[in-house]
């Protein structure tokens, strides 16, 4: 009867062992504290996009993030994009969304012109959405959409305010039974300039994620074989190092990460980026190479934000330091 | 009972184990690693639009030491977007298969020796008395008076000491600039549509063009038809290259201008908006010339037209033709054939 009863215990000690573990993000668990309570709440920052910027978190009761609201940086505080999010059963949608002039600023000059009380409101109707970055999961598959601003798009005859396609990624992930990584398969898509913005180069991939027990040791990057459908060409390689169970390191050609105790950094080509890390290995502050910067804070709290805008293999390899 | 206590005892580390202290004590106990990690910056592609300088394949890399100066004249609406295709920062909207197996001959970043001058000045094409091998007018002129003052202005010695070639745009209204044309144009002393064309048959100019009236407007340069007539005997002839379309969309030489015609791109991607019109096209030919003085700086601009038209690839009715004058121009054989002749 005694035995019964330490048997029963011991499968509900288990079972709180396995939910301490964090089932959604498994490839995150090696990164930062999984167990922690916070989500981001506000980032202040800046960066050749935006400029200076503050974004602002709201999440629902149940603790998914429900929108974004970017303001300006002056005191006037103009509502100047949104991240959106919508959700269903095995299904999600995520985007960051712009609001750029519909006009041209000769226009805008005009207006003020004309209307020197309201032309500010005028503009406000003239506005369009135009998303820079979309993420959607859908019948298991989840992809990923970059946009850019034209570069020509500020005046006259080149005024153009919408955005073009420049790449898409479409990732098939196959997790191990601790809800990590074990092969993603992948669609890289990259659109051309001019008339080909409509055509794209595809490259197939195939990601195998090794470890040693919980730990990530390399991923293998593959290419379909030229001479066989059904095989596989070694592409590339991720070698990971670890720490007691966290992932401290990653190195390939094109990518690389390090971590200590208070530090990230990410070097992608050409463009470096440092994390500076709270106790939980939170990012609070970030600053790139390219000028951008953040600070980052966190509130008490459940939250989905780095599950929707990283996907699985960035998490996995390191480059996602914001929850 | 007391056994079990003492398992419950025994299994509780295990629990306490798995607490977010852990694993903050084990993130904080993270070794110092070496941060200094970087990766080269390969910008994925070898040779694209806007790259820092690079010799293309075959260029000599050894300076003549000479400067080559070309002067765009054209509004300020337009000068900065052909500056862009003058610096390799604009390709052409469409790039053909044999465009991209030949990119880097085709477009590549300005040798130092080379430079660019804009001006919006069009009653002093040269205010700040720079040197000028080569001018780029990106504009059409459809008066005779107006050619006739555009064409002293490059005359004088003192703003140009050495006459300049004049790369020039064909315009881009899909009409020919024929014998009747021109003859009319002498007659008129122009063809702009409003001021002389209209008035002279008596049309309507605010109406839709009919049939008949569509040749008469705007049919072409006539700054360009000035010179290669030599009216006035203005002996300019060999100083003039006159660029059209190579889908032949825009103003078609015809007669009068096919002798100096060479076609290239219509349409390029400037800052991810595509500008179509031979004002670019001749802004690209420009380019190719001032390649061309740079290599070989003694060529006048006879030699350097002469090469440009003697290697284009030819389009249409063999030979030079109406419709598409020498051909389209061709930078890949205008270097080979520098190379062999040691340039």
């Amino acid at each position: 009867m005694a035995l019964k009863r330490i048997m029963m215990l011991s499968l509900l000690l288990v079972t709180t062992l396995i939910a301490c573990n964090d089932d959604d993000n498994g490839s995150e668990s090696s990164l930062y504290n999984s167990g922690s309570n916070s989500r981001v709440k506000r980032i202040i920052g800046e960066n050749d996009h935006w400029g200076k910027y503050e974004l602002q978190f709201n999440y629902r009761a149940d603790g998914r993030l429900d929108h974004v609201w970017r303001f300006s940086d002056d005191e006037r505080r103009d509502t100047l994009g949104r991240f959106a999010v919508e959700y269903d059963v095995n299904y999600y949608k995520f985007e960051i969304i712009d609001y750029v002039l519909n006009i041209d600023p000769d226009s805008v000059s005009i207006l003020k012109e004309l209307y020197p009380t309201s032309w500010e409101d005028t503009l406000c109707e003239r506005r369009r959405e135009q998303t820079l970055y979309s993420t959607e999961l859908s019948e298991g598959k989840l992809i990923t959409n970059t946009y850019q601003e034209r570069r020509g798009n500020s005046e006259g005859t080149l005024f153009n305010p919408i955005y073009m396609n420049i790449s898409s990624q479409t990732l098939m992930v196959e997790n191990n039974k601790n809800g990590r990584p074990l092969v993603i398969r992948c669609y890289e898509d990259i659109y051309g300039r001019g008339s080909e913005n409509t055509l794209y180069n595809r490259t197939v991939l195939k990601y195998e994620f090794e470890y040693n027990g919980d730990e990530l040791i390399s991923v293998t990057q593959y290419i379909p074989d030229s001479y066989s459908e059904t095989s596989w060409t070694k592409y590339g390689e991720f070698s990971c190092s670890n720490y007691s169970g966290i992932l401290t390191g990653v190195d390939s050609d094109k990518y690389k990460m390090r971590r200590n105790s208070k530090q990230a950094v990410v070097a992608l080509p050409g463009e470096n980026t440092t994390y500076t890390l709270n106790d939980e290995g939170l990012a609070i502050k970030m600053e790139s190479t390219t000028g951008e910067t953040a600070v980052i804070e966190y509130e008490a709290g459940s939250g989905n934000f780095s599950e929707l805008y990283a996907t699985p293999l960035d998490r996995a390899l390191g480059k996602v330091w914001v929850k | 009972m007391n056994k079990l206590w003492i398992l419950i005892i025994a299994i509780l580390p295990f629990f306490v184990a798995c607490s977010d202290d852990d694993e903050k004590e084990a993130l904080s106990n993270l070794p110092d690693n070496d941060m200094n990690i970087s990766v080269p910056d390969g910008n994925g592609e070898d040779w694209y639009a806007g790259m820092p300088y690079q010799p293309y394949p075959g260029m000599p890399e050894v300076s003549q030491g000479v400067e080559v100066n070309v002067i765009t004249v054209d509004s300020a609406v337009y000068g900065d977007c052909i500056l862009t295709v003058l610096q390799n920062d604009a390709w052409p909207w469409t790039l053909s298969d044999e465009d991209n197996a030949n990119l880097e001959q085709l477009f590549f970043p300005v040798h130092t020796d080379i430079k660019y001058h804009i001006t919006e000045d069009y009653q002093n094409f040269n205010p700040e008395k720079q040197p000028c091998d080569i001018i780029n007018i990106g504009w059409c002129v459809y008066g005779l008076d107006e050619a006739k003052t555009n064409l002293k202005q490059l005359e004088n010695k003192e703003k140009f000491p050495t006459f300049p070639l004049i790369v020039m745009a064909g315009g881009d209204m899909s009409n020919s600039f024929t014998q009747e044309i021109w003859d009319l144009c002498i007659e008129l002393g122009g063809l702009d549509y409003e001021d002389d064309v209209a008035p002279y048959f008596g049309w309507d100019p605010d109406i839709s063009l009919s049939q008949e009236q569509m040749p008469y407007y705007y049919p072409g340069n006539v700054w360009a038809a000035y010179i290669t007539q030599n009216l006035d005997e203005n002996d300019h002839k060999e100083d003039l290259i006159v660029v059209g379309r190579d889908d032949a969309t825009g103003n078609r030489p015809g007669p009068i201008l096919c002798e100096r015609w060479i076609c290239t791109y219509g349409g390029f991607d400037i800052l991810d908006v595509e500008m179509s019109g031979s004002r670019y096209g001749s802004a690209y030919v420009a380019k190719i010339a001032a390649e061309i003085k740079r290599r070989a700086p003694h060529y006048t601009n006879e030699d350097i037209a002469q090469l440009i038209f003697s290697t284009a690839e030819d389009l249409g009715n063999p030979g030079c033709d109406e419709v598409y004058g020498w051909g389209r121009l061709n930078p890949v054989a205008i270097w080979n054939e520098l190379s062999n002749r040691g340039y």
